[in-house]
């Protein structure tokens, strides 16, 4: 996958910090993507979705940075929803936890979520998998 | 063929039978004799009165010719004087009913009438067919004509004569049926006799009376055979004796048992309850017995009572199941029901014994441990959860901590090489440059080494939170591959060690195979951590079956001793040494505690024993 314009990150994530310091990585890195954040798991469905404008895009791709524990709904079940909608394909999912508990990383993958992230997110890590 | 026997011929025993055929077989030939002998009496009566007429005739004849002739005449005389004289003064023949003479002119000159008396029966002398006779005879001498003598013979007095033979033949045969029925009746009294009072002895005895005994008499075969009765029937009855006794024994013992006894038939029939079993229903034996307890049942435990009573009985198991028994107050308690089945010395089944153990009190207890152990049960996964959420929880601040600070470091290293610094004034530059160079990232040290030991206790608590969650999935475990696996893990720092590893043949064992490979990837790792730099390295593994059921795993290095103190503690959740690692590597304090949980979780058991200068054994027991 190749940086272009038209690859537009998607921060699932109810603690402030948290995103903020995701889009100070990006900065950092020197990606220039489109960033649209999510407080919790619903909101960033309500998108996905199209329940709501704006919304995602046919046409467009997009990558998913979604925390595992948020109110409302969290990352598994938002895992869970967009597994259970096959016509959902431009939407790549990393899973963020604050551990690295292998357990996470197994529910990560059991729903067949691409990459596993633990807090604070590296910069480096992050900026190679959006590169690749 | 069966009309043909008469219907009493069923009620008559043998000997009865056999004595009515002789007699009867007796009588015939004697009726038959009889007849045969009485014909021949009449017969050769018939013939004598003949002969004995004509000669009473020639006689009487004779008589008449002497009367005629007498005194020297030479001419007959036949007056009426003469004859009368003659035959008046003539001694007759008894058998002469009547004689008369008549003369030319047939006048009759003289006759006279005997009475002969008929004492046989009329129908004897009818069956005899005698009839008087009646002879004429013409008187004449030298050829002249005189008159004619009449002579009238009777047949009675041979009647009455047959018929004394006849009676006497009777009677004679009579006696000979009765000699042969007595001697008959002799014979059977001492030959069929022993045997029927055998017969009687053998009902009786299987009526139950095992006293009886018979009299030792008769024949020598049938002495033999009544002895050998006697011999079996005092056996029976020493057997029988020594079986009532003990049976009296073991009922006496269950009388005295606190618990309810019962024994039952071979098929399953109850036969006895003991007296705490009746105490405890309130009901009499008799209503109980065969299948009358069930009733004392609790209505829902009957059908699976039956059914597991009716299976011991047939496959000859020992019997154990739990019921509920209606007390006489009518509370039902639950009772530990057991039986076996009792057999001779033959091997022959011959009762079940069982018995009722009251277990209400214990039935209580266990199911008052087992809510509490499901209480206890629920709190510990309540705890996971919390221990799980809390971790996660705690970690979210951590990482905005983290996080800036980094972004600190970096915004204050910005700061420092920010030209508008360079242009303020000396003072001012210099508290600035203290603070920034100085103060804060000290500050910032302290805040980041904070962050990441606390990191490491949280990283610690998400490890232990998730044992609890595990699902152990017990398989039969290769331990020498598992061993292999753990070792290769370790081979960098193995190698890097110059340690010497030796590995024995290892049993097999069940247990989920990541969590028993982390039990020794934990205990490895240690062996490692607390090496004793001095000294080269070495680590044995070894196992054995310790039983049936349980295999036995040492891992034993030569590294740093645990002491006695410390043996107990080593599981605790972040205890470490007071010495720390000899190598300087700092551990979580969880490891061992990890180890311990996964171990009993898997149903084992881990210890470790230590000796001073000889390094550490770490024991793990696991079923097989």
């Amino acid at each position: 996958m190749k940086i272009d314009g038209r690859l537009n990150i998607l921060i699932a994530e109810d603690d402030d910090g948290h995103a903020r310091l995701i889009r100070l990585g990006l900065e950092e890195a020197g990606l220039r993507n489109p960033v649209v954040r999510f407080k919790d798991g619903a909101e960033a469905w309500d998108f996905i979705s199209c329940k709501r404008s704006p919304c995602l895009q046919a046409e467009s791709r997009y990558l998913l940075l979604l925390d595992l524990r948020m109110p409302n709904m969290g990352g598994i079940e938002l895992l869970r929803l967009l597994k259970a909608s096959p016509d959902i394909r431009n939407v790549q999912v990393i899973l963020v936890s604050t551990t690295d508990d292998p357990a996470d990383m197994d529910i990560c993958r059991k729903l067949g979520c691409s990459d596993f992230l633990s807090k604070p997110v590296n910069v480096g890590l992050l900026a190679g998998l959006i590169k690749s | 063929m069966n009309w043909l026997i008469p219907h009493f011929w069923d009620r008559l025993n043998l000997q009865a039978r056999l004595a009515l055929i002789v007699a009867l077989f007796t009588l015939l030939t004697a009726i038959g004799t009889a007849y045969q002998a009485s014909r021949r009496i009449v017969r050769k009566t018939q013939l004598g009165l003949t002969v004995e007429y004509n000669r009473q005739m020639d006689i009487l004849e004779s008589v008449a010719m002497s009367a005629a002739f007498a005194d020297g005449k030479d001419r007959a005389d036949f007056s009426v004087e003469r004859i009368k004289s003659v035959f008046a003064n003539y001694r007759y023949g008894e058998d002469v009913s009547q004689i008369s003479f008549q003369d030319t002119s047939e006048v009759s000159v003289f006759s006279r009438a005997f009475e002969v008396e008929l004492t046989a029966p009329l129908f004897f002398s009818r069956w005899c067919g005698l009839e008087i006779i009646d002879l004429n005879r013409p008187i004449i001498a030298d050829g002249v004509y005189y008159g004619l003598l009449s002579l009238s013979m009777s047949p009675n007095n041979s009647i009455n004569q047959a018929w004394a033979d006849y009676l006497y033949l009777v009677r004679v045969t009579l006696a000979s049926f009765a000699l042969v029925l007595f001697s008959i009746w002799i014979v059977l009294r001492t030959s069929l006799n022993p045997l029927l009072t055998l017969a009687e002895a053998s009902r009786a005895m299987t009526g139950g009376n095992l006293s009886v005994r018979v009299a030792v008499t008769g024949s020598p075969e049938l002495r033999a055979v009544l002895l050998a009765f006697n011999k079996m029937a005092a056996g029976f009855q020493e057997t029988l004796a020594s079986l009532r006794e003990s049976e009296s024994r073991l009922r006496q013992l269950s009388e005295w048992l606190p618990q309810l006894v019962w024994t039952t038939k071979p098929d399953g029939h109850c036969d006895y309850l003991n007296r705490r079993w009746l105490e405890y229903t309130g009901v009499p034996e008799a209503g109980q017995l065969g299948y009358g307890w069930l009733e004392r049942l609790h209505p829902d435990d009957r059908a699976p009572a039956v059914a597991a009573w009716e299976a011991a009985v047939a496959s000859g198991a020992d019997f154990k199941t739990e019921y509920r028994i209606r007390r006489h107050d009518g509370e039902y308690r639950w009772f530990d029901t057991r039986a076996v089945r009792l057999r001779n010395a033959q091997g022959q089944a011959v009762k079940w014994f069982g018995s009722n153990t009251d277990i209400t009190e214990r039935k209580r207890e266990e199911a008052a441990k087992d809510a509490l152990v499901a209480a206890l049960e629920e709190k510990e996964q309540e705890i996971v959860k919390f221990l799980y959420a809390a971790t996660h929880d705690l970690r979210a601040p951590l990482v905005n901590i983290q996080g800036y600070s980094e972004y600190l470091e970096k915004y204050i290293k910005d700061l420092r090489e920010t030209p508008a610094l360079a242009a303020a004034p000396p003072e001012a530059k210099a508290k600035v440059s203290r603070l920034l160079a100085e103060r804060i990232p000290e500050a910032l040290g302290y805040i980041t080494g904070g962050v990441r030991k606390m990191n490491r206790l949280i990283n610690a608590l998400i490890k232990v939170a998730r044992v609890g969650r595990l699902e152990f999935d017990a398989k039969p475990l290769d331990m020498d591959a598992l061993l292999k696996s753990v070792l290769s893990t370790f081979a960098f720092d193995l190698e890097r060690n110059g340690a010497a590893v030796k590995v024995g043949a290892l049993p097999g064992c069940k247990g989920d195979s990541g969590a028993i490979n982390q039990v020794f990837v934990n205990l490895i790792g240690n062996a490692i951590k607390y090496r004793d730099g001095g000294r080269k390295l070495e680590i044995a593994v070894s196992g054995k079956l310790k039983d049936a059921n349980t295999a036995l795993y040492s891992v034993r290095s030569n590294g740093q001793e645990i002491s006695a103190s410390d043996l107990e503690k080593i599981w605790d959740l972040f205890y470490r040494v007071p010495s720390g690692s000899p190598a300087g590597e700092a551990g979580e304090g969880i490891g061992l505690t990890i180890a311990k949980r996964i171990v009993t979780l898997s149903g084992g058991r881990i210890w470790a024993e230590s000796k001073e200068g000889e390094g550490a054994e770490f024991f793990i027991e696991l079923p097989v």
